[in-house]
C-alpha cells in the first residue's frame, strides 16, 4: 500500500477525513483500551502478599504498562505527522496500522469457515467423513473446481491421513457418531489401525 | 571427554539408523518446503514438530535441524532457474543467479550455490562448534540478573529487527509476552487472565501458539494470494557444473567476508537467514573487488548471500543449545521440541556427560546436513521442482491437515486445536496491519524464562532494579539491549534528517535554475 494513500491530505496540511483518522489511529486506541481492562484485571489477582516481595500481578502490569505506553507514544506520533504540513518532496514512512487488503480476502474468510466447521463437525462425523469434507473445501477454496478430481483426491487423501495418523503414529482420532462411527471403522479395518 | 573426542562420539551418533534417516527425511522436507514460494522453511519446522513427539529428542532435533538447514539452500534452485524465490533469504540470489541463467551458464550459478552452502555451512558449524564450550563457561557463571539481561537482550534484538515499525514489533511482543502470563502463576499459584475458564488454566500452549502462527497463519496467507500455479518454462536443466580451484581461489575474499558476516549475525538474536542473505549481498556490493559488477550476473552475487544465510543456521544453533535462548522463528521451534521432551538446553547440558553428548550429537549433525543437502540437491531437487506444478489447492489442503491433526497429536485435544486457529486468523490480521508476528512468538516462548528469572531477581535483591545495571554481563547485556532499541530510530530520524537536507538542496537548485 502506498504511504499517499494513508496520509493523503497531510503533506498538503489539510485536515485529514475522519474514516483515515479512524483507521490510522483506531487499532492504537482499541489496544490501549484492551490494556487498561487488562491492567484493572491484573489488579484483582489474588495472592498472599509477602512484604518486600513483588507478587504475580507485577509482571504481568509491567508489559501491560509498556503497551500502553507505545501505543500512546503511536498516537501522539502519528497526529503530530499527520497535522504538521510538509513540503512535497517529504515521503511519509509507511508504518503503522496501514491496511495492506488481499487480492482474495473473501477465499481466507471461507478457508477459515470452513476449518471452524472441520472442528464443530469433527466429533460427529468422526476424522475420516470430516476430513473428506474438509478437503473437498479447502481444495474448491484454493481452486480445484472439477467435482470429479476433487472427490477423488479428497477421499484418497482421507484415507492417506488416515493411514498416515491412525496406523503410523497412533494417534486417537474421533471416530464420530451413530452411522459415521461405522463408516470410520470400516476406514480403520481398510488401512490397518487398531 | 574434550570437544573433539565428543565430536567424534557426535558422528558415531548421527550414523545410527534412526537418526540418519530423521537426517535424510529432514534434508528432503526442508528442500520442498523452501522451493514452494509462500511457504517458509519456518513451516517446514513447524509441521514437522508433531511428529517428533514419539522420538528420541536426538532424533527429532536433528529432523528439525535438517529442515533448517537445507531450507537455506534448496531455495536457490527455483531463484536461479526460474526466477522464483522460495523464501526472502533467496531474493539477492536472483538478481545475479538469473543473470547468469539468462547467459546460458545456469549450472555454473548452481554450482557457485552449492559450493558457498557447503563452505557456509561447514566453516561455521566448525567456529560455533568450537565456541559452545567456552559460551557454555560463560553461561554457567550467570546469576538470575544475568540471564534476565540475556533474555531481554533476545527479545529486544528481535523487535529491532523484526519489521519497520519499532512500535509495532514492540506491541507484537507484548501481545507474547501476555499470552505467556495466562493460567496459573509459577511462583504463587495464582490463576491469571483465565476469566474462569478450565481450559486456560494450564495456560497457553506455546506449541500451538507456534504452529496457528507460524503453519496456519501461512497457510491463510497463500490462500490470499489466490491459486495461481507456477508456469516452469520447459526444458530447463537442474545440472551442476561446480567451478574449478582456480575460480575458488579468485573468490577467496568474498568466500571469507560472507562466512564471517553469516556466522556473526547467525549469533545476534533475530537477525535470521534473510537478514544474513541481504547483509552479506550488501557488504560485497559495498568492499567486493567487482562490487559495481553485483547485480549483473557474477558469481560474487550468489556465493555472498548463499554462504551467509547457510552459515547463521549454526549461529543460531549454538546460542540455543548453550544459553537456551532461541534467535530466530526455527530455533523457537527447535526449542519447542527440547521442551516437549521435558529438557530445557543451556549450559548445564554440557555439564552432564550424557547431555553433552547429546549437544554434540545434534552439533556433528549439522556437518552431516550440509554435506547431505549438497549431495542430495543433485538427486532430489529434480523431484522437489515438480512440487511447484502441483495446484496450490491441493498443496494448501495438504499441509492444513498436517498442522491441523499434527497439533492434535500432542495432547488429544480439541481445545489445542482451536488455539492453533484463532492464532492463525490472529496471525494473518496482523500482518495485513504490517503487526510482525517473530515478536509475538519469542515472546510467548520466551515470556515465562523472562518472567521467572526476573521474578527471581527481584525477590532476591528486594525489588531493587539497579542489579540488573550492576554486574559487568548483565550491564552489558542490558546496555546493549537499550542500543538495540535506540539505534534503528537514532539511524532513521538522522535519515531523514539528510533526505530532508537534500531535498531543501535540490529546491534551491531548482530555484536558482529557474531564477536564471
Amino acid at each position: 500500500m502506498s504511504s499517499k494513500s494513508v496520509h493523503g491530505s497531510a503533506g498538503s496540511g489539510t485536515p485529514v477525513p475522519a474514516l483515515k483518522w479512524l483507521r490510522e489511529l483506531g487499532p492504537y486506541v482499541l489496544i490501549i483500551g484492551v490494556a487498561i481492562a487488562l491492567y484493572q484485571i491484573a489488579s484483582r489477582i489474588s495472592y498472599t502478599e509477602i512484604p518486600g516481595q513483588m507478587g504475580p500481578e507485577r509482571w504481568p502490569k509491567i508489559i501491560i504498562a509498556l503497551l500502553i505506553c507505545v501505543s500512546g507514544f503511536e498516537i501522539v506520533r502519528r497526529i503530530i505527522v499527520s497535522v504538521r504540513p510538509r513540503a512535497a518532496a517529504e515521503t511519509v514512512d509507511d508504518e503503522g496500522f496501514s491496511q495492506q487488503m488481499e487480492a482474495h480476502p473473501m477465499l481466507v474468510a471461507a478457508a477459515t469457515a470452513a476449518t471452524v466447521g472441520y472442528l464443530l463437525l469433527l466429533g460427529l462425523l468422526g476424522f475420516f467423513t470430516a476430513t473428506v469434507l474438509y478437503l473437498a473445501a479447502v481444495m474448491w477454496i484454493g481452486g480445484v473446481r472439477k467435482p470429479a478430481l476433487l472427490g477423488l483426491l479428497s477421499i484418497s487423501f482421507g484415507f492417506v491421513f488416515s493411514f498416515f495418523f491412525m496406523t503410523l503414529i497412533y494417534v486417537a482420532l474421533p471416530l464420530g457418531e451413530g452411522p459415521f462411527a461405522q463408516i470410520s471403522l470400516i476406514v480403520m479395518k481398510l488401512v490397518g489401525a487398531n | 571427554m574434550d570437544t573433539f573426542h565428543l565430536l567424534l562420539a557426535g558422528f558415531a551418533e548421527v550414523f545410527k539408523w534412526q537418526d540418519m534417516v530423521a537426517l535424510v527425511i529432514g534434508l528432503c522436507v526442508g528442500m520442498a518446503v523452501s522451493v514452494l514460494p509462500g511457504l517458509g522453511l519456518v513451516m517446514g519446522v513447524v509441521l514437522a514438530l508433531p511428529f517428533t513427539y514419539s522420538m528420541s529428542l536426538e532424533t527429532s532435533i536433528i529432523l528439525l535441524t535438517a529442515i533448517y538447514m537445507s531450507g537455506t539452500y534448496a531455495g536457490c534452485y527455483t531463484a536461479i532457474l526460474y526466477k522464483i524465490p522460495g523464501e526472502p533469504m533467496d531474493v539477492p540470489l536472483l538478481w545475479d543467479g538469473w543473470g547468469m541463467t539468462m547467459r546460458g551458464d545456469a549450472a555454473k550459478a548452481l554450482g557457485w550455490a552449492l559450493v558457498a552452502a557447503l563452505t557456509g555451512g561447514l566453516v561455521s558449524s566448525a567456529v560455533m562448534v568450537s565456541l559452545a564450550g567456552p559460551l557454555s563457561k560463560v553461561a554457567l557463571s550467570f546469576g538470575a540478573p544475568e540471564y534476565f539481561a540475556a533474555v531481554f537482550f533476545g527479545l529486544t534484538t528481535v523487535v529491532a529487527l523484526a519489521g519497520k515499525s519499532l512500535p509495532n514489533a514492540l506491541i507484537s511482543l507484548c501481545f507474547g509476552l501476555l499470552v505467556s502470563t495466562i493460567g496459573i502463576d509459577a511462583t504463587y499459584g495464582s490463576e491469571r487472565f483465565t476469566f474462569g475458564s478450565d481450559v486456560l488454566i494450564n495456560g497457553v500452549p506455546f506449541v500451538m501458539v507456534l504452529v496457528g502462527m507460524y503453519g496456519f497463519g501461512e497457510i491463510l496467507d497463500k490462500i490470499g494470494q489466490g491459486s495461481k500455479s507456477v508456469s516452469l518454462p520447459a526444458g530447463s536443466s537442474t545440472a551442476t557444473s561446480l567451478p574449478s580451484w582456480r575460480e575458488l581461489w579468485g573468490l577467496r575474499a568474498t568466500l571469507a567476508r560472507s562466512t564471517t558476516v553469516g556466522t556473526l549475525l547467525g549469533l545476534i538474536p533475530g537477525a535470521g537467514a534473510t537478514i544474513s542473505s541481504f547483509v552479506a549481498y550488501g557488504i560485497e556490493r559495498q568492499y567486493g573487488k567487482r562490487g559495481r559488477q553485483i547485480g549483473t550476473g557474477i558469481p560474487e552475487g550468489i556465493v555472498a548471500p548463499q554462504i551467509a544465510s547457510t552459515a547463521s543456521v549454526a549461529g543460531h544453533m549454538v546460542p540455543l543449545l548453550t544459553l537456551g535462548l532461541p534467535g530466530s522463528g526455527a530455533t523457537a521451534v527447535i526449542l519447542a521440541a527440547f521442551l516437549l521432551h521435558g529438557v530445557q538446553p543451556g549450559p548445564f547440558m554440557l555439564k552432564n556427560p550424557e547431555s553433552a553428548l547429546t549437544v554434540y550429537t545434534i552439533l556433528a549433525s549439522m556437518f552431516v546436513s550440509v554435506i547431505g543437502m549438497c549431495l542430495l540437491g543433485f538427486v532430489w531437487i529434480r523431484l522437489v521442482i515438480k512440487v511447484l506444478k502441483v495446484p496450490p489447492g491441493i498443496l494448501i489442503a495438504v499441509i492444513a491437515m498436517f498442522a491441523l491433526i499434527g497439533a492434535f497429536a500432542d495432547r488429544n485435544s480439541m481445545s489445542d486445536l482451536w488455539v492453533v486457529v484463532i492464532f492463525g486468523v490472529l496471525a494473518w490480521i496482523m500482518e495485513r496491519v504490517k503487526l510482525p508476528v517473530a515478536p509475538m512468538v519469542l515472546g510467548a516462548i520466551l515470556g515465562p524464562i523472562a518472567e521467572d528469572s526476573f521474578t527471581r531477581s527481584m525477590i532476591t535483591y528486594h525489588d531493587d532494579w539497579t542489579m540488573f545495571f550492576r554486574s559487568p554481563i548483565s550491564a552489558s547485556l542490558m546496555f546493549l539491549s537499550i542500543l538495540s532499541l535506540v539505534f534503528p530510530t537514532l539511524k532513521k530520524m538522522i535519515s531523514r534528517a539528510s533526505a530532508r537536507k537534500n531535498a531543501d538542496v535540490k529546491m534551491a537548485e531548482a530555484a536558482a535554475a529557474r531564477a536564471n
